[in-house]
């Protein structure tokens, strides 16, 4: 599966070198590296205490938002114009399936356009997460979201982690933040499931069996993945992915009270699961090794004995 | 070494790579000049603060990336050397050809519906070949963030992908060429 997953990975990679807008070999001309050579020469030959910058540089009235490419001001895709946003709230919507199914009827190729939209940047608002009342914004979205007691600091990292990687510019749909509140809980009820199974806790273990097997038709869930397929990572390839096909093995492990398969499950992250990323306290331990190489290099031993250290 | 020497290194070793870096994500032959200009000078500035090996590179991308988003223009500049340099570009007109634009505008339209961040990773990832602990180095956070997008932004494009006839036909196009 993780090959496949690579295979993928692989072929996505291919679609967007093609679509490289550079053609690196050009580049080494004489010509060009005569120009750098003398830009270089330039540079060793100012003082490096000077502070004064290359050239004169001035803001643009309105800076340019697209980081990577200048993409054209297309559905939610675009950036939020420069200023600040006094709201989270842009009032920018997705299309909704109703205006999809509309459009359909007049110009399928516009259809497929919105819809397209729609499974690239999620459904419901656009929302700036540099906005001050982001916080608060995020919070109603997750509303209907509950964590296990023991887990609810999970949703208020995951705002912060939205904040921290907010840029201006950068718009992030309701329902795909919606979305990533869902995939915290459900792992967060994943644990908890496994520690009452560990502990022997069985009120706290049908609680959260009888969540997790619910996970399914969460609305965060529905409206971003109605067909729900744990192969989404694609045996040829080319197989429609799928944002929580991996719930369902979860789902059925839990069930039938597999503790093992769910360890399993948490460890691989076999079809796109991604736990690990939600745990906070894990994160912040392979943070902290960030640039230890060996200790990387053994990072899956490392979530092994990590997760043998939470049973106690 | 002499800072000369070190900083003339860094520069023979990267100039390329960033030069590359900066015309991807730049409007204009004269704001990717201007970029690697600033980018190289800042980097000479505060040599000491500069990593070594190829944690150089994403250093100088991370610079040159900040640079970027600030939207800065040379409009005014008029700096000879960014000039010649910009010409030479436009000389050698690096662009892709006409034939590949298609390609180019089926890639935009599919990325289009991404954040600014998660297409910054794909492209980081498909066009300069970075791993997610490289394309966290330049962006400064941390590996696992960038994981988690990629995975995240892969997904939607090969949702995006999949479905849609126009695109899929091309991608398969892409890679059946690229394969032969």
């Amino acid at each position: 599966m993780k090959r496949d997953a690579k295979q993928s990975g692989d072929q996505l990679n291919a679609f967007l070198k093609a679509g490289d807008p550079v053609e690196p070999s050009t580049l080494s001309g004489d010509g060009i590296e005569s120009a750098l050579d003398e830009i270089g020469a330039e540079i060793t030959g100012r003082s490096r205490r000077a502070s004064s910058r290359w050239t004169r540089r001035l803001s643009m009235s309105k800076p340019r938002a697209a980081l990577v490419i200048g993409f054209a001001t297309v559905g939610i895709g675009a950036a939020v114009a420069g200023g600040s946003q006094l709201s989270a709230h842009t009032g920018r919507f997705q299309p909704t399936p109703q205006e999809i199914a509309k459009a359909a009827k007049t110009s399928p190729e516009k259809a497929k356009r919105l819809k397209a939209y729609v499974d690239m940047g999620g459904p419901g608002e656009a929302l700036d997460p540099t906005a001050s009342d982001f916080r608060d914004v995020a919070l109603q979205v997750a509303s209907d979201i509950r964590w296990p007691d023991a887990y609810e600091s999970w949703r208020d990292s995951l705002i912060s982690d939205e904040i921290r990687w907010s840029e201006k510019g950068t718009v992030e749909t309701s329902g795909a933040l919606h979305g990533w509140f869902a995939m915290s809980a459900f792992c967060a009820w994943v644990l908890d499931w496994r520690y009452a199974d560990i502990t022997g806790d069985p009120v706290v273990a049908t609680e959260a069996s009888k969540v997790i097997s619910g996970a399914p038709s969460w609305k965060a869930v529905a409206d971003e993945d109605p067909h729900l397929d744990p192969a989404a990572t694609g045996e040829d390839g080319k197989s429609r992915a799928s944002l929580f096909g991996w719930v369902l093995p979860f789902r059925d492990a839990v069930l039938a009270g597999d503790r093992a398969e769910v360890e399993h499950l948490l460890i691989t992250e076999e079809h796109g699961g991604r736990c690990q990323d939600y745990d906070w306290d894990w994160r912040k331990l392979r943070e902290a090794h960030a640039r230890d190489t060996a200790w990387l290099s053994e990072e899956r031993q490392h979530y092994k004995e990590y997760l043998l250290e939470r049973r106690s | 070494m002499h800072p000369q020497e070190v900083f003339e290194q860094l520069f023979r070793d990267t100039r390329i790579d960033l030069l590359t870096y900066v015309l991807r994500r730049s409007r204009n032959a004269e704001d990717a000049a201007d970029v690697l200009a600033e980018t190289y000078l800042i980097a000479w500035q505060k040599l000491e603060k500069v990593p070594k090996g190829d944690r150089a590179r994403l250093w100088l991308f991370g610079v040159a990336r900040n640079l970027l988003m600030k939207g800065a223009s040379r409009r005014q500049s008029g700096n000879a050397l960014v000039e010649r340099l910009a010409n030479e570009l436009r000389s050698a007109d690096p662009a892709r050809t006409p034939l590949e634009d298609e390609r180019r505008d089926a890639l935009r339209g599919v990325l289009a519906a991404l954040s600014v961040r998660d297409r910054e990773i794909l492209t980081m990832t498909a066009w300069e070949g970075l791993t997610p602990k490289q394309i966290a180095r330049v962006m400064g956070t941390s590996a696992n963030v960038v994981r988690v997008r990629l995975h995240r932004a892969r997904a939607r494009l090969k949702r995006q992908l999949d479905p849609e006839p126009p695109l899929t036909r091309c991608a398969e196009r892409v890679t059946a060429e690229r394969d032969w």
